[in-house]
């Protein structure tokens, strides 16, 4: 049986984020040349009495990692559970520090960013470098981040419903993800999990933005935190109703995850810039 | 679909008769946890004691139910939480707020909702809907309330406690050992305008009072990292140094500085040319450059606007 040796890195925080240069800059240097370049300078990453394992995220995306060395979405759902797993001890205030995320996707996620984002090469775009940055706004921890993006879907699932059976509705659909994370929809965990609940079932692309479009319509004059489960639920699925006349047509596919856009689907520019 | 807010009758913010208080002693700010010490936490307790007949006109058959909403972006927070009859007509609600769980600051208001039992009936009719909300205000965790570009760090301070001999001033802005902008909160009024105002004139009013702290504030700071240059210009020239490296004798919030106004300054230069045109123009004469970087501050600010829209909104009453 194969055993995963446990080992600890120590936690360090960007406290001034590098901009996307310096990013593209490090990408390019290994870590011992990347601390070399930002010694005596507040841009280096400050150590922090925290300690994580990454061994069993690291086997886990190494092995869903295909043959052309290239990361597929679907391995999101997973692999969003595993990290979520690895960080669970670290304090709240720590996963919403992006200096956390760019050094933890810099340094020890380095080689899984590539895989997940730039086909395993080297990073050359600046949407790819994004995927290495991060701010502390909605959108960009909750899905430019390449690591951010993975640990936030599991934590709102988790935090929520008390278990991962669901994360595959928040983060199976990559375009759902997108939409719903990019939007302060995703700060209300439940309003959240209903939505993406509701939206993955028979997930069409066009429905679901005006889903989503039309809850921001309403969101001003409706308090979607004081329904009980049942009511917003009731709401959700009527709007989902309303969408449906507007753009008749059927899913292409039922459940699963055959209907996931993939890397192979869009071209390599357009997939990185997701 | 539901109607849009613009077409919904609310309560008054002040129906709410909203009071808040903060238990955290070391803080000189009570809404503001931020400290060099590292206050870890604040007890937050809130009560309302709403116009009776405002709410009951508006929610018409339904029920209503007093909430407090929390929001917050860096936080990741849009939490409702119930509060209780604490007396007759009177909601509260009170929450520890831990600095080991937040990040950035959190906002916070007093939501009256309607409770009934259809979700998606008319607006009139339905469930969830907001029948007011009081006025927000918010708890800064560790970052400045009003955005600085991380250049500096904001504090609020009572000036005839803390720096009698400035005491009438409005702000103070200190440069070692870190950046930090001092405002007074002995100004009446002050520190509820400029954390609070979200709306109309009293929003013009604060974006106008900010425009003018930071013109002071950007023209003082370039000033200082100016001067600084202009002397390692002179130490790298005397040495037969590449007068490029004088950049990197500058304090890390020097070069920040200059970087950020440099292509401003020197506009329509390519990648890194506005630092030689820099060192140019310190040497050729400091005062003169200091004069043109002072139009060029004022009209990065829009100070002219933001004044414009105060004096306009104060015509039209």
């Amino acid at each position: 049986m194969a055993t995963t040796m446990a080992t600890q890195t120590q936690v360090h925080v960007f406290e001034v984020v590098p901009s996307l240069d310096v990013i593209a800059k490090v990408l390019l240097m290994d870590e011992g040349a990347v601390l070399d370049f930002l010694k005596d300078s507040k841009r280096a990453p400050k150590s922090k009495n925290h300690q994580i394992d990454l061994s069993k995220f690291n086997s886990a995306w190494k092995k869903l990692n295909t043959l052309e060395n290239e990361l597929k979405p679907i391995s999101d759902k997973d692999l969003s559970v595993e990290l979520h797993e690895a960080l669970i001890a670290l304090p709240r205030r720590l996963m919403l520090d992006p200096g956390f995320w760019v050094w933890l996707s810099l340094f020890p996620l380095r080689e899984y960013v590539l895989a997940r984002w730039a086909g395993g090469n080297e990073a050359t775009e600046d949407a790819q470098f994004a995927r290495f940055h991060c701010t502390a706004s909605v959108g960009s921890i909750g899905q430019t981040n390449a690591s951010a993006r993975l640990y936030w879907a599991s934590e709102i699932v988790f935090g929520e419903s008390g278990s991962y059976k669901e994360v595959s509705s928040v983060i199976g659909i990559q375009d759902l993800h997108k939409t719903l994370f990019s939007n302060k929809i995703s700060l209300d965990a439940k309003l959240l999990l209903a939505t993406a609940r509701t939206l993955s079932t028979d997930y069409r692309e066009k429905v679901a933005r005006e889903v989503i479009k039309m809850l921001g319509v309403i969101r001003p004059t409706t308090m979607f935190s004081s329904l009980s489960d049942a009511d917003l639920q009731i709401l959700l699925s009527d709007l989902k109703k309303r969408a449906e006349v507007l753009f008749p047509g059927k899913a292409k596919s039922v459940g699963g995850t055959s209907n996931m856009p993939t890397n192979t689907d869009k071209s390599k520019k357009n997939n990185s810039a997701i | 679909m539901r109607t849009p807010h613009l077409a919904i009758k609310t309560a008054d913010p002040e129906s709410f008769h909203l009071e808040v208080t903060v238990d955290n002693e070391a803080q000189q700010t009570p809404f503001n946890l931020y400290s060099d010490a590292g206050q870890l936490e604040a007890l937050v307790e809130i009560s309302v004691t709403p116009d009776t007949e405002v709410f009951n006109d508006l929610c018409g058959t339904r029920n209503i139910e007093y909430h407090v909403w929390e929001e917050s972006s860096k936080s990741r927070r849009s939490t409702l939480h119930d509060m209780v009859a604490s007396k007759p007509g009177t909601w509260s609600f009170k929450r520890k707020i831990e600095l080991n769980e937040e990040y950035g600051n959190l906002c916070w208001s007093v939501v009256a909702v309607s409770k009934a039992a259809d979700p998606i009936a008319t607006v009139e009719k339905a469930s969830g809907i907001i029948l007011g909300q009081s006025e927000d205000f918010l708890i800064g965790i560790d970052s400045p309330i009003e955005k600085s570009g991380n250049f500096l760090k904001i504090k609020w301070r009572k000036f005839e406690e803390h720096f009698p001999s400035a005491k009438h001033n409005m702000f103070r802005l200190e440069t070692d050992p870190s950046l930090v902008l001092y405002l007074n909160s002995s100004v009446d009024g002050l520190y509820s305008l400029l954390t609070t105002a979200k709306r109309g004139m009293r929003r013009d009013m604060k974006k106008s009072i900010f425009a003018m702290i930071k013109m002071d504030v950007w023209q003082s700071l370039i000033s200082k990292a100016t001067i600084d240059l202009s002397r390692a210009l002179e130490v790298r020239r005397s040495m037969g140094d590449d007068l490029d490296l004088a950049f990197e004798d500058l304090a890390d919030w020097q070069f920040k500085i200059l970087r950020h106004w440099g292509p401003r300054i020197h506009f329509g230069l390519e990648g890194d040319a506005w630092r030689q045109h820099m060192i140019d123009s310190v040497r050729e004469s400091h005062s003169a450059y200091l004069s043109i970087i002072g139009a060029i501050v004022q009209r990065d600010v829009h100070i002219s606007s933001e004044f414009e829209r105060v004096i306009m909104n104060q015509a039209e009453g």
